[in-house]
């Protein structure tokens, strides 16, 4: 299939070795592809087309089954992600406390719809599934951090925090 | 301690036996239960995601799905209790609630398990007034499209192209709501067995670009049949309409393919009504196929009659079937024409392929090498064809019959040459090929769709190829040409059908005795001395 060739990524040294001593941990290569996800993430600071190559090519993986695996998951990264990152979880128990309400707010304040980043790339807006924090509903996770019984009136502040 | 062999469980109040470790759904499926699926495949490792074939277990706390529920002792089993029933109908009630219900323009339907299992175990209604989830529609490679919104994620292709094809183009992406099949960008479908995903896909998510909206699959004629493309014999079935054969899926044969065929046989069939297929009938001054059996039989005894038996010589192809080689060589015998004036032609070699599930395409690209080899020798490949060249150019040989019916490729020169040199050439062509001169006589050649009878594979089994589709009306086939040929010698009585002239020939041929083309069935058998 034609396209823009995909640069070819290799890890550092360091990374190699961490991979060397990782695949000791696990019975098979393909068992370590989460945390070599996040080791790709952390050397080139997101996931782009050429990590998932580079992670496939690593573990002898199809590029497929890496990119399935990595579409799953929200929390890692990927390639024009903005510099904060929104996840609201949109599963049951949030949903159930307002999780839309809190969706439309940051869309409104941000001016962009779930899956975009604004112009200045400062945020990036995403509509999750479950963040594992039932008990603490309405969640949204700011790149590392959990943002727990989410208040809508609270949100204009966090957003004026978060700009600095 | 001795390992159990079977468990003893009740399904439905009814005492069972099974196999330890044998999974649910295969025990009610053996004994005629409607447990039904979508994501189980038996030719698939089980993945229990669908949800589908729920069953209550007594005293489990909730229904348990069939697929990946293995058999153990005491076991209490209920298929069709209001429980298990209300469980499967909510599952399908959650599977439509972003199903786009898009039938009339699908071409699954008719052949879909979400129809069918909607119809049989569904609900009247739908309580979902949610906007549906919209996803892509489009080509994944090797001809095969994807409609997303029609996915409803059972992973089918997905396991078979990494645990058959072995290749794993194929992923679930995205989470949640909004996962769907697709492949990585830029590395689509390229394995050779992909279009088994479509057969595979239960629902109409998957689809080939060749069948689109080319027939609506109930109007189809089906024909279980077995693939000409290589020595393996893969079990098919072909699907025609207006005698026209509109596609070529997969047919379960546990002793050959098991559910599988290569996309090369799946999608090989255009020759057989395409721009280049001859349907020409040339015989001297009369254009007229009827003609045909008085004809060969005029020409060939007039051969044999002025220049001896021994001028005359015969070409075969290792596509025709055991049955047109079993006649033509008792036409041979019959005008005194010795066995090593029947030569045959074999098709190119091509590469040898196995896959990670065990399914092989063949080198040999012969589908009956074994029925020439059985019927009329080893030799005919190579010192009969041999000699036989060796002939024609000592211009020793009067008469020359060559069946050339090999799909995309024409016969070696040597043979055309021969023609030039014969008083009397016939040339039975399935292709056009300009190199013929306007001296020889024409006729059809059969194409693997247009005939009955019998070929063996590669490991020695005999299966049946049955008729798809038909000549142009007047034009026999091969083998039933032969045969009036035969009776206008006043070698046989009458034209007689697969199922005698198979049980026949099983008489005659060491290969196939002891078969019955009643045996034979859906299956095939495996010849005498043929497991190797």
């Amino acid at each position: 299939m034609s396209g823009t060739p995909i640069e070819i990524k290799l890890f550092s040294k360091k990374a190699r070795e961490f991979i060397e001593w990782l695949l000791g941990r696990y019975p098979n290569k393909q068992a370590a592809l989460l945390p070599v996800l996040r080791l790709a993430e952390e050397e080139f600071g997101n996931i782009d087309d050429s990590s998932v190559m580079l992670v496939a090519d690593t573990l002898d993986l199809s590029p497929g089954y890496v990119w399935g695996v990595l579409t799953f998951y929200t929390h890692y990264r990927r390639e024009g992600d903005g510099k904060y990152l929104l996840q609201v979880c949109s599963t049951l128990p949030c949903a159930l406390r307002g999780c839309d309400k809190v969706q439309r707010r940051l869309e409104e304040k941000l001016g962009i719809k779930a899956g975009e980043t604004t112009g200045d790339g400062l945020f990036t807006l995403k509509k999750v599934e479950c963040l594992g924090s039932c008990d603490t509903a309405p969640v949204m996770q700011v790149n590392e951090k959990y943002h727990e019984n989410l208040d809508v009136e609270d949100l204009d502040e966090l957003l004026e925090t978060l700009r600095g | 301690m001795t390992e159990k062999q079977t468990v003893n469980l009740k399904i439905n109040g009814e005492e069972v036996e099974a196999p330890a470790g044998e999974m649910l759904i295969k025990v009610c499926h053996d004994r005629g239960l409607d447990v039904p699926f979508f994501c189980y495949h038996p030719g698939l490792v089980p993945e229990g995601n669908c949800r589908m074939c729920l069953v209550e277990v007594v005293k489990a706390p909730k229904p348990m799905p069939a697929c990946t529920t293995p058999v153990t002792d005491g076991m209490e089993i209920e298929t069709h209790s209001e429980a298990a029933k209300d469980a499967r109908a909510d599952v399908l009630e959650f599977m439509l609630s972003n199903h786009p219900l898009d039938c009339p323009i699908c071409d699954k339907s008719g052949e879909c398990l979400l129809q069918d299992n909607s119809y049989d175990h569904g609900k009247d209604g739908s309580r979902m007034v949610d906007v549906k989830q919209l996803k892509p529609t489009k080509d994944l490679g090797n001809g095969v499209k994807l409609w997303g919104n029609r996915c409803i994620s059972c992973t089918r292709c997905v396991r078979f192209c990494s645990d058959i094809a072995g290749s794993g183009e194929l992923a679930m992406v995205n989470r949640g709501d909004s996962s769907v099949v697709d492949v990585f960008p830029g590395y689509p479908l390229q394995n050779p067995l992909s279009g088994n995903v479509v057969d595979i896909c239960p629902v109409g998510a998957l689809l080939t670009e060749v069948f689109l909206y080319q027939a609506r699959v109930w109007y189809e004629k089906k024909t279980a049949s077995v693939c000409h493309e290589c020595a393996r014999g893969c079990n098919i079935e072909l699907q025609a309409l207006n005698n026209e054969v509109k596609r070529i899926v997969a047919r379960h044969n546990d002793a050959v393919n098991d559910y599988w065929i290569c996309d090369h046989g799946r999608y090989t069939y255009d020759y057989i009504l395409g721009p280049e297929r001859s349907l020409e009938c040339r015989l001297g001054d009369s254009a007229n196929p009827a003609d045909a059996p008085g004809f060969l039989a005029r020409r060939l005894k007039k051969s044999a009659d002025e220049h001896g038996a021994d001028s005359l010589g015969v070409v075969v192809s290792a596509v025709m079937s055991n049955e047109a080689l079993y006649l033509l060589g008792s036409l041979l015998q019959e005008l005194g024409v010795p066995a090593e004036n029947i030569a045959a032609c074999a098709r190119d070699d091509g590469d040898e392929e196995t896959f990670k599930g065990g399914f092989r395409i063949s080198s040999d690209r012969n589908p009956n090498r074994r029925g020439v080899e059985a019927i009329l020798g080893k030799d005919a490949f190579s010192s009969h064809s041999d000699g036989l060249l060796k002939k024609a150019k000592a211009s020793k040989l009067r008469g020359l019959v060559l069946v050339s019916d090999l799909p995309g490729q024409r016969l070696p020169d040597g043979w055309i040459e021969a023609l030039e040199t014969v008083d009397f050439g016939l040339v039975f062509l399935l292709e056009n090929d300009s190199r013929i001169p306007e001296t020889a006589h024409l006729l059809p050649a059969t194409a693997f769709s247009e005939r009955d009878g019998s070929i063996i594979n590669e490991d020695g089994r005999v299966q049946l190829v049955r008729a798809a589709t038909q000549l142009p009306r007047g034009v026999l086939s091969l083998d039933e040409l032969l045969q009036d040929t035969l009776v206008e010698l006043g070698a046989r009585e009458s034209r007689i059908s697969p199922r005698g002239l198979f049980d026949e020939m099983a008489g005659v041929i060491p290969a196939l005795a002891g078969m019955r083309h009643g045996d034979l069935g859906e299956a095939g058998l495996s010849a005498q001395g043929g497991e190797e």
